[in-house]
């Protein structure tokens, strides 16, 4: 035996050791985890990481980093987080259409059903459709059957295709029959200007975006029952209830070992209990319509089938 | 209106208003000082602390951040040549040669003042006029911007440095660079070569360095064994910036104040813009424009102020009708809704005077800034005392950190590189990088615009523009006049120093 | 700095005939033809069209644009280059210049590679004190010194104070748990 095979000898059962004794000790997350958002900074999903991650950390026991990767409509972030370890390391803050819509649209280098598996929805949030407090239309019915008589004369402004105020405006179009020009705008901050501006007839827009125009904008149909007072929902109207909602949604690499997605579930359960958090969450106008992983995971074939369903309808 | 004035004046005086605002300018300024870090990033990482703060402590404190940053911006740019937005490319032309010359403590003084006075001003002017230039940020669409676009690239293909026809074409590889990507419209992938990381487009910051700040250093590696070693800073020359030397450039700032708090009110791509139109505007009113790009003061004074400039007018659209026009204001929001307070309509008069109070808080920030930045520039000015066979790797390092930070993907690093070894090459063939880099930014956004024109007109373009966009019909047709023009005056003056050179220097 | 240097060499280069912008004509009028020919293949085709687009800007417009600038613009190149007083500036480059530029732009290249696969820290600090070393430093005390204390700081203010992330490995975990301190 030589001293080298000693000194190997040696060292692997420091390793070994060393590795158990950390093991014991130190329980996942034994690191700070990155978070990758595929949008930019200071949009809503950023904003709402920022609350978020400020807070998960006394909840998870270590960090959690935000890692901007915007571009290419999501799918830079999104292929990364794709061909990340499933370890628990890496997670993604994403929203439904990038999640269950974009694969019906556009050829992408992952696929999200079989990389992802739901950590949790942290919140949702429906739009209404407004039009200027100068407009003709009083009701959403006088908006359809004028736009039935005039087929692609109205303008609707959105803030961008496939976004969250596309998709719901396409099915209710869809439903109602009618066709509109729709104006593209870079975001929802663009396509208000646009609205207000008179560029446009009518656009959807977030409840945090409508009550702060107070009376300058009116209300015809809201996105779920009883957000606004004395105004029906779509589904009061004669439509789809869920339209389409937009859903701030956690995912994590498909194959992250089972605990650990426990683990960070729990914290994310324990942070809905959290009054700062809930102060915060509220502050910057959303909502806390938090669904677990397990359930959230049942909902997206669905998701999946009406989105599909919706683009081959509109397809010529 | 002038109660909710005073009273919001009197909100403002807090000494923790201005101790918290001072911090923000400093943290601010030492991020945005970092290569790859913009003010966007700044703001969005210290955005939860505002939380916890009371709104007239938190908002400022972010204000801070926000101003802090974009001069912070302006000191890579400078003494290092490392552009950190669109927005500091034009304060690349004049910074680094003055840094050569020993001058960078002066130049950085000079864009200190000139960013401070035209931000003070606009901030001023925008308190006084806040309910027109409201209307007129409304009214300002997707028309109009691309009209301006237009015109702002005709004004930067005319005053592009060497000949014109190479400019011209420089900026349509610009164009055709920023078509990498998707379609602004459809979002269909274009030009990508089945790269995948070309679907997000040719990324800007890597692109920056790449062309302004790698070329430098290849330049002065050349001929190592001469330059690196032996450096002498001239001491005089090295000092603070003379009053003289203010003075001079005044004109200047005021004008270039004037034509940022214009182009302010068009949302999203403003400064870019208002510095290239500042500074052109600079060379063409100048009686020695051939030393314009060889280390000129007023060069920095031109696009500083000009830049600065826009950022009071871009408050009014997320004060007044709640509807940020850029990244920086969509971080505003957050914190102002986060504090209770809804920007919009409503909030002008239920909360008048702390309306008020915030803006008063702006131009108190400008003052304040202008303390603070005077004592730590001396700080930044060492910079160019260290020894350039250490500054330059020392570059080399920030250039790749802050290519890889805003994105995390290692496909950027070669993208820097292989910027670096273009903007190389084609400097030593006198072709100008800067037409190519602005329209890479403006390209992508004319294009947009010009997809939603098209929307808007419903089939009709000739009709919609005349009749209910007048603004832009004017523009457009305005525009082959002032090429002329531009043009004109370009090659004249061209000659006009040929002519003078060659009396100067016998052949 | 030699602020003549430029303005001397017009003086002394009209470069009249065939020159290095000729051929940058006729390159950005072959540029022209290949940027046409491949504009049908490098726009994606849309899955299906929406009938909403009748009066959409087409994603090929722009390109197109692009393709006629390049050939109108190299066209002219191509006929002003015979009157351009201008040098190639590669001319004045002697041997030891171009050997120098290509070892650092080697440098370069290499660097990012070895920053994915050995962390931030510690290619850095190889990049610095190589570059340093061959740019002419000889205190190798300092470009220790340089080349360790200024990686890690970076390191440490950009991922931890900074929030964002760089690659780790070498000492990823020391220092990222004084995130927690």
């Amino acid at each position: 035996m030589t001293f080298r095979k000693i000194s190997l000898m040696f060292l692997g059962a420091a390793l070994v050791f060393g590795l158990g004794a950390g093991s014991v000790k130190a329980e996942f997350p034994e690191k700070p985890i990155t978070l990758i958002l595929p949008l930019g900074a200071g949009g809503s999903h950023d904003l709402n990481a920022r609350v978020f991650t400020s807070i998960l950390p006394s909840y998870l026991g270590n960090a959690m980093i935000v890692k901007l990767m915007p571009g290419a409509s999501g799918q830079t972030g999104t292929a990364a987080a794709a061909h990340a370890k499933a370890d628990g390391y890496t997670l993604i803050f994403t929203h439904n259409y990038y999640d269950q819509l974009q694969q019906h649209v556009k050829k992408l280098p992952y696929d999200t059903n079989k990389d992802f598996v739901s950590v949790a929805q942290l919140n949702s949030n429906d739009a209404s459709l407004i039009v200027r407090a100068d407009s003709p239309f009083k009701t959403l019915k006088n908006l359809v059957d004028f736009a039935k008589a005039n087929p692609g004369k109205l303008k609707f402004a959105h803030s961008g295709v496939w976004g969250a105020v596309h998709v719901p405006a396409v099915r209710l179009f869809k439903e109602a029959g009618i066709k509109v020009t729709m104006v593209p705008y870079k975001g929802g901050g663009p396509s208000m200007r646009g609205f207000l501006a008179g560029e446009a007839d009518f656009t959807l827009q977030f409840p945090s975006g409508i009550v702060s125009q107070g009376d300058k904008v009116r209300v015809l149909a809201s996105g779920s029952k009883g957000m606004f007072k004395g105004v029906p929902s779509f589904g009061e109207s004669g439509y789809s209830d869920d339209l389409g909602s937009m859903r701030r949604i956690i995912m994590a690499p498909k194959g992250i070992p089972a605990d650990r997605l426990k683990k960070i579930q729990d914290a994310l359960v324990k942070l809905q209990g959290d009054k700062t958090y809930k102060n915060m969450i509220k502050k910057i106008g959303e909502t806390t319509n938090f669904i677990n992983g397990p359930d959230y995971d049942k909902l997206r074939p669905g998701q999946s089938k009406t989105y599909k369903e919706l683009i081959t309808s509109l397809t010529k | 209106m002038w109660d909710s004035f005073l009273l919001g004046v009197e909100m403002a005086m807090r000494w923790d208003t201005m101790a918290m605002m001072g911090v923000g300018l400093m943290l601010g300024m030492f991020v945005g000082a970092l290569p790859g870090f913009t003010t966007v990033m700044a703001m969005a990482i210290l955005l939860p602390l505002s939380f916890f703060l009371e709104p007239l402590i938190g908002i400022p404190f972010l204000l801070g951040v926000y101003k802090g940053g974009i001069y912070g911006g302006s000191i890579p740019a400078i003494l290092v040549s490392m552009p950190g937005t669109g927005a500091s490319v034009a304060t690349t032309f004049d910074g680094p040669a003055l840094t050569k010359k020993g001058k960078g403590r002066k130049a950085l003084e000079m864009a200190l003042f000139s960013s401070a006075f035209g931000d003070l001003s606009s901030d001023i002017v925008t308190i006084m006029f806040i309910g027109p230039i409201a209307l007129i940020a409304l009214k300002v669409g997707p028309p109009e911007l691309m009209a301006i676009l237009f015109l702002a690239l005709i004004v930067i293909a005319a005053t592009s440095s060497g000949v014109f026809v190479k400019g011209l074409l420089m900026m349509v590889v610009g164009l055709f660079l920023g078509m990498v990507g998707q379609d602004p419209i459809g979002a269909l992938s274009r030009f990508t070569f089945d790269i995948f990381q070309f679907r997000a487009g040719v990324p800007l910051l890597p692109m920056l360095i790449g062309v302004y700040a790698l070329p430098e250093i290849l330049i002065a590696i050349e001929n190592r064994a001469t330059g690196m070693i032996k450096q002498t800073i001239n001491s005089r020359e090295g000092g603070p910036l003379t009053f003289e030397e203010f003075r001079s450039c005044f004109r200047t700032i005021c004008r270039s104040t004037m034509i940022g708090t214009v182009i302010g009110v068009v949302p999203g791509i403003g400064q870019v813009v208002a510095a290239f139109m500042g500074y052109a505007a600079a060379k063409n009113a100048s009686k020695t424009p051939e030393k314009f790009g060889k280390g000129e003061l007023e060069g920095i004074a031109a696009a500083e102020a000009a830049n600065n400039a826009v950022n009071g007018p871009t408050m009014v659209p997320l004060l007044t009708l709640g509807i940020p026009g850029d990244n920086i204001t969509v971080i505003l929001i957050g914190a102002f809704i986060a504090q209770g307070l809804r920007p919009g309509p409503q909030l002008m008069v239920e909360q008048g005077p702390l309306v008020f109070a915030i803006l008063v808080a702006m131009v108190l920030a400008n003052i304040l800034f202008l303390i603070i930045g005077y004592f730590t520039i001396p700080l930044f000015a060492k910079v160019v005392t260290i020894r350039k066979s250490i500054l330059l790797p020392l570059t080399v390092v920030f250039a790749f950190a802050g290519s890889y930070v805003p994105r995390s993907d290692p496909f950027d690093l070669l993208v820097l590189v292989g910027f670096g070894a273009f903007g190389y090459l084609v400097k030593k063939l006198s072709f100008d990088v800067t037409p190519m880099v602005m329209a890479f930014i403006l390209g992508k956004e004319l294009e947009y615009s010009f997809g939603q024109t098209m929307v808007l007109a419903q089939g009709n373009l000739a009709q919609y523009l005349f009749f209910e966009r007048p603004i832009t019909a004017a523009i457009i047709i305005g525009t082959p006049f002032l090429t002329y023009m531009l043009w004109r005056r370009s090659s004249r003056l061209r000659n006009e120093v040929a002519a003078k050179l060659s009396d100067e220097i016998p052949s | 700095m030699e602020p003549t240097e430029e303005n001397v060499e017009q003086q002394t280069g009209p470069a009249h005939g065939f020159n290095f912008n000729t051929v940058f004509g006729v390159l950005f009028v072959v540029a022209s033809a290949v940027l046409f020919l491949i504009i049908p293949g490098q726009i994606e085709k849309p899955l299906f069209v929406l009938d909403e687009n009748v009066n959409a800007l087409k994603p090929n417009l722009f390109p197109r644009l692009a393709a006629i600038g390049f050939g109108g613009l190299g066209v002219w190149l191509f006929f002003r280059s015979f009157s351009i007083d201008e040098k190639n500036k590669f001319k004045n480059l002697d041997r030891q210049a171009i050997a120098n530029v290509l070892v650092t732009l080697v440098m370069m290249s290499v660097y990012g590679p070895l920053m994915m696969q050995i962390g931030f820290v510690v290619s850095s600090a190889v990049v610095i004190a190589a570059l340093s070393t061959f740019f002419g430093n000889r205190s190798y005390g300092l470009t220790a010194a340089i080349s360790i204390v200024i990686p890690v700081s970076i390191f440490f203010v950009f991922t931890n104070l900074l929030a964002t992330s760089l690659p780790p490995f070498p000492i990823d975990t020391p220092l990222t748990r004084l995130y927690l301190l």
